[in-house]
C-alpha cells in the first residue's frame, strides 16, 4: 500500500539529514506503527509521504502511484491527521465536512451516509452547527479523523493521533484504525506511546536520526534486540546514543 | 509597571515583527539574501514616493500659511491628519491584537497582570502606528523648516511630539475597544462586533466631517477669524480635538512658554493614556477575554432547528458543490468570518465609496462647480475614465486580497496541500475571490459616479474595461507574490495582512500600474487621440499584462505550492 525507497531529506540551512535513505513498506490491511525519538524523523517522513515535504531523493508510491509524479491520484487515497488539529477555526463543523467531500469529490449519494456513520462514530452529531473554534482538542481531532476518513481512503495516515486524547477518545481511534484496515485500507501513523504501539500494530518500524533502525512484527523485533523484550526496552536500546 | 512587564514586550515585539525570525534567516542561516536589497529597495521607493508627494503638497500649505501669517498651518494639518488617520484605522487592528492573537494562551495562565499584558500590546500596536504618522509628519516638518527658522531644539520638539502623536488616539479606540469587547454579549459576538465597528467608524467620519465643515451661519466672520488672527485654522481645530492643537504648539511655539505649554500637555496626555490602558486592562481586559473564550455547546442543534435544519437534516452536508466553487467559497467565507481581515482587505473597497459620498456631500456647491468645469472641458470625460480605470486599479493593489491571500492560510495551508485539487485550480478560485470583491466593491462607486456625474457612456465604460484590466494584472502579480513569499507562521491573524510585506509591494504594484498607465494616456492625449483610442490602449495594454501575469502564475503555482514547507 504504502513503498518507500531511497527517502532522503535535508531542510535548507541545515546540514544534518532529517531523514537518510529510508526505506519502508506498509502492506494492505495492516497498521503500521512507526516510532522513534524527538526529531528522529518521523513527521518529516510523514510530510513527505503526504506531499506537505519536497524530498530531495527517493521515490513514495501510494497503492502504486508515485506521490510527486501523479500526486493528485496519490493524495486521493490518502486520509491525513496532522500531529496538531489546526483546522479552519471560523466555520461549523458541517461546513468543514462538506468543503472536505467537495474537494475530495466525494459523491453526492455516499456523502450524508458516510458523515452520518462518521458524526455518529465520533459523537459529534450536536456539535456538527457549531463553530470549531468552539471544539476541545479532542473534538477537532475527532473532527480531523472523520474529514480524513469521509472519502474512504485506501491509506491512513496519522501523526501523533492520540496526543491530548482522553482513555474513551484513545479507545476510539484504535478502534477506528483496526475498523480501517479490517475493511481492506491501511493505517501507518507515528507516536510516542509504546504500549498502544505493541498491543495495536501489526508491524512497527523504529527511526533514529533519519534511518530505519529496525522493523518487523513484535516478535522479529523481539529477536533483533539482545537485551530486552518489551517494546520500552527494545526501543531504548534500538535508539540508544 | 511590574518587573513582567519588559520581558512580555520584548517577546510581544519579538513575535509581532519576526525579528528573532529575521535574525535567524538573514543573519545566522544567510538564506534569501537577494530579498533584503529588494525590499529595502521597494520600500525605499515607496517611502519616497509618498513622503515626496506629501513633502509638495504640504510645503505649498506652507507657504500659503506663511502669506496669511500662519506658518504653522501644514503643521497643524499634518498633525491632525496623522491623528485622525490613527483613530480610524487602528480600531481593527486593536481588537485583533487584544482579543484575537494566539499568544494569549501562553500570556493568559502567565503570572503577569492583565494590565501589563495590554500596555505591552499597546506599545506593540504603536509601533505599526508609527509608519502612519511617519509619512504625514516627517514631510510636514521639512515643509514646516522651509518657512521658519528651524534650529535643533526644534527638531529635538519635534522628535518628541512624533513619539507621542498616535498615543492618544490609540488610547481611544484602545478603551473603546476594550469597553466594547467587555460588553457586547457572547452569543451574538460576531455580529454585535461588526455593528458596533461600523457604529464607531460611522462615528469618527462623523467628527472628521464636522472638523472639515464650515459653519453656513456666520461664515464670514468664521472665514476672518480663519485667515486673519494669529493661529487661525489652529485654534478651529482645536475646538475639535485639542491634542492636535498641542501637539502642533509644542513645535511652533518650541522653546516659548506657550511651546513647553504645549509639549507639556502633549507628552502628559501620551504617558497618562498609557497608564490609563494599564489600568483599564487591569479591570476589564481578561473578563472580556474570557467571556469570548467561552464554548457554548450543545445549542447548535436547537440554533439549527430554529434555523430550519433540523433532526437528520441537521446531519447533512448540503449540496455538494465543484471543487473550484468549493475552493471560491472557502476564500470568502474565511475572510467574512475573520473580523480583521475583513477591515484589512475588504472594508478598504467598500469605504472608499463612502468616502467619495461623505466628501461629495461635504462639498456639494464645490463639487456642482467641478461637475460644471467637467462638462465644458475638451477632455473632461476623457480623465473622469481615467479616474475610473485608476480607482479599479487602485482596488486591485489596496486591499492585497490577493497578496496576502496564501499567507491568511497560515498553519492550515496542510489542508490545501494535501487537497487531491491541483495548484491551478487552487490559485484559480483565489484569484476569482480576488477579482469578485474588487468588482463587487467598485459597482457602488461606480453607480454614484453615473447617477451623479452622468457621463457618457461611452467614457463609463472605457474607463471600467480598461481598469478591470488593469486590477486583474495587480491581482495576478499580488497573488503570484503571495506564492513565492507567503507569511504562514503567524500567532495573530493581523500579522499576515498588517505586516506582510506582500500587501506593501502589492500598492507599490498598482503605483507602478498607474503611473505607467497614466503615461500612456498623458501622451496620447497630447498628440490629440480621442478618448476611445486612450481607453482601448489602455485596455489592451492592461489585458496584455494581465494574460502575461496570469500564465506566469499558472505556470509556475504547481511548483510553487510544492515548495511551500510547513
Amino acid at each position: 500500500m504504502l513503498k518507500i525507497r531511497g527517502l532522503c531529506k535535508t531542510y535548507r540551512g541545515s546540514k544534518v539529514k532529517a531523514v537518510d535513505d529510508l526505506d519502508l513498506d506498509v502492506r494492505a490491511g495492516e497498521i503500521f506503527g512507526f516510532l522513534g525519538p524527538n526529531g528522529a524523523g518521523k513527521t518529516t517522513t510523514i510530510k513527505a509521504v503526504v506531499g506537505l515535504l519536497k524530498p530531495d531523493s527517493g521515490e513514495i508510491l501510494v497503492d502504486g502511484v508515485s506521490v510527486w509524479d501523479r500526486p493528485i491520484e496519490a493524495k486521493r487515497r490518502i486520509g491525513f491527521v496532522p500531529d496538531t488539529p489546526e483546522l479552519y477555526e471560523r466555520l461549523t463543523g458541517r461546513e468543514y465536512l462538506s468543503f472536505i467531500a467537495d474537494i475530495f469529490e466525494v459523491p453526492q449519494e455516499e456523502r450524508d451516509a458516510r458523515a452520518l456513520e462518521l458524526l455518529e462514530m465520533f459523537d459529534l452529531k450536536d456539535a456538527l452547527l457549531d463553530l470549531i473554534q468552539s471544539y476541545s482538542h479532542g473534538m477537532k481531532q475527532k473532527l480531523a479523523v472523520a474529514a480524513a476518513l469521509l472519502h474512504r481512503p485506501a491509506l491512513m495516515i496519522l501523526d501523533e493521533p492520540m496526543t491530548g486524547l482522553d482513555p474513551k477518545s484513545s479507545h476510539l481511534f484504535k478502534e477506528t484504525m483496526r475498523r480501517h484496515c479490517d475493511s481492506g485500507g491501511s493505517v501507518f501513523f507515528s507516536t510516542h506511546v509504546l504500549e498502544v504501539a505493541e498491543r495495536l500494530c501489526d508491524r512497527i518500524g523504529i527511526i533514529n536520526r533519519g534511518r530505519l533502525c529496525a522493523v518487523g512484527t513484535m516478535d522479529e523485533l523481539r529477536r533483533q534486540a539482545t537485551e530486552s523484550s518489551n517494546l520500552e526496552g527494545i526501543f531504548l536500546e534500538l535508539t540508544r546514543e | 509597571m511590574s518587573s513582567s512587564f519588559w520581558p512580555v514586550l520584548r517577546a510581544m515585539l519579538n513575535t509581532s515583527f519576526g525579528l528573532s525570525a529575521l535574525r535567524w534567516r538573514y543573519l545566522r542561516r544567510r538564506q534569501r539574501l537577494w530579498e533584503v536589497p529588494l525590499v529595502i529597495w521597494g520600500m525605499g521607493t515607496l517611502a519616497v514616493m509618498f513622503g515626496y508627494g506629501a513633502y509638495r503638497v504640504l510645503l505649498t500649505v506652507a507657504k500659503v500659511g506663511a502669506a496669511l501669517g500662519q506658518p504653522e498651518m501644514a503643521l497643524g494639518l499634518a498633525t491632525t491628519m496623522a491623528q485622525a488617520l490613527v483613530l480610524l484605522l487602528s480600531f481593527f487592528m486593536v481588537v485583533s491584537a487584544f482579543y484575537f492573537a494566539r499568544d494569549l494562551r501562553i500570556l493568559v495562565p502567565l503570572p503577569v497582570r492583565p494590565g501589563d499584558v495590554i500596555t505591552a500590546k499597546f506599545l506593540t500596536v504603536l509601533v505599526g502606528e508609527y509608519v502612519t504618522v511617519l509619512f504625514i509628519y516627517l514631510p510636514a516638518v521639512f515643509a514646516y523648516s522651509r518657512v521658519v527658522p528651524f534650529g535643533p531644539l526644534k527638531w529635538i520638539a519635534a522628535l518628541m511630539v512624533f513619539l507621542v502623536l498616535p498615543i492618544p488616539p490609540l488610547a481611544i479606540t484602545s478603551l473603546v475597544a476594550i469597553v466594547f469587547m467587555r460588553t457586547i454579549n457572547r452569543r451574538q459576538r460576531d455580529i454585535l462586533f461588526y455593528v458596533g465597528s461600523f457604529a464607531f467608524l460611522a462615528l469618527i467620519l462623523t467628527w472628521q466631517f464636522a472638523v472639515a465643515r464650515a459653519p453656513t451661519a456666520n461664515l464670514d466672520e468664521y472665514l476672518r477669524e480663519l485667515i486673519s488672527s494669529r493661529l487661525g485654522l489652529l485654534r478651529v481645530v482645536a475646538r475639535r480635538f485639542p491634542p492636535a492643537y498641542w501637539a502642533t504648539l509644542a513645535v511652533h511655539s518650541w522653546p516659548s512658554l506657550e511651546g513647553a505649554g504645549g509639549m507639556l500637555a502633549t507628552v502628559g496626555l501620551g504617558l497618562g493614556s498609557v497608564a490609563l490602558i494599564g489600568a483599564a486592562g487591569d479591570r476589564l481586559f481578561y473578563r472580556g477575554l474570557i467571556g469570548g473564550e467561552e464554548v457554548s455547546r450543545g445549542r447548535s442543534l436547537a440554533a439549527g432547528r430554529r434555523r430550519g435544519i433540523a433532526g437528520t437534516e441537521a446531519t447533512t452536508l448540503g449540496a455538494p458543490r465543484s471543487p473550484l466553487a468549493a475552493l471560491f467559497w472557502r476564500e470568502w467565507m474565511l475572510i467574512l468570518r475573520t473580523p480583521v481581515w475583513v477591515m484589512n482587505n475588504l472594508a478598504p473597497l467598500f469605504f472608499m465609496p463612502l468616502f467619495m459620498f461623505v466628501v461629495m456631500v461635504a462639498q456639494q456647491g464645490g463639487l456642482r462647480q467641478v461637475l460644471d468645469a467637467l462638462a465644458a472641458s475638451p477632455n473632461g470625460y476623457t480623465y473622469l475614465g481615467l479616474g475610473i480605470a485608476g480607482y479599479l486599479s487602485f482596488l486591485g493593489g489596496v486591499g492585497g486580497l490577493a497578496a496576502t491571500s496564501v499567507s491568511r492560510e497560515g498553519a492550515r495551508l496542510w489542508i490545501s496541500r494535501v487537497a487531491p485539487q491541483p495548484a491551478v485550480r487552487q490559485v484559480l478560485a483565489k484569484l476569482a475571490m480576488a477579482v469578485s470583491a474588487v468588482l463587487a466593491s467598485a459597482i457602488p462607486a461606480l453607480l454614484v459616479v453615473a447617477a451623479v456625474v452622468r457621463p457618457p457612456l461611452l467614457h463609463m465604460l472605457g474607463g471600467t474595461v480598461a481598469g478591470v484590466a488593469g486590477t486583474i494584472a495587480v491581482t495576478c502579480i499580488g497573488l503570484r507574490m503571495d506564492v513565492a513569499r507567503p507569511m504562514l507562521r503567524w500567532q495573530d491573524p493581523r500579522e499576515p495582512v498588517k505586516t506582510n510585506l506582500n500587501a506593501l509591494m502589492s500598492i507599490g504594484l498598482f503605483l507602478i500600474a498607474v503611473i505607467g498607465g497614466g503615461l500612456i494616456a498623458r501622451l496620447m492625449m497630447l498628440y490629440g487621440h480621442h478618448g476611445l483610442a486612450v481607453y482601448a490602449s489602455l485596455t489592451g495594454v492592461g489585458a496584455l499584462a494581465s494574460w502575461v501575469t496570469f500564465r506566469n502564475l499558472w505556470n509556475t503555482a504547481e511548483a510553487g505550492f510544492a515548495r511551500l514547507e510547513i
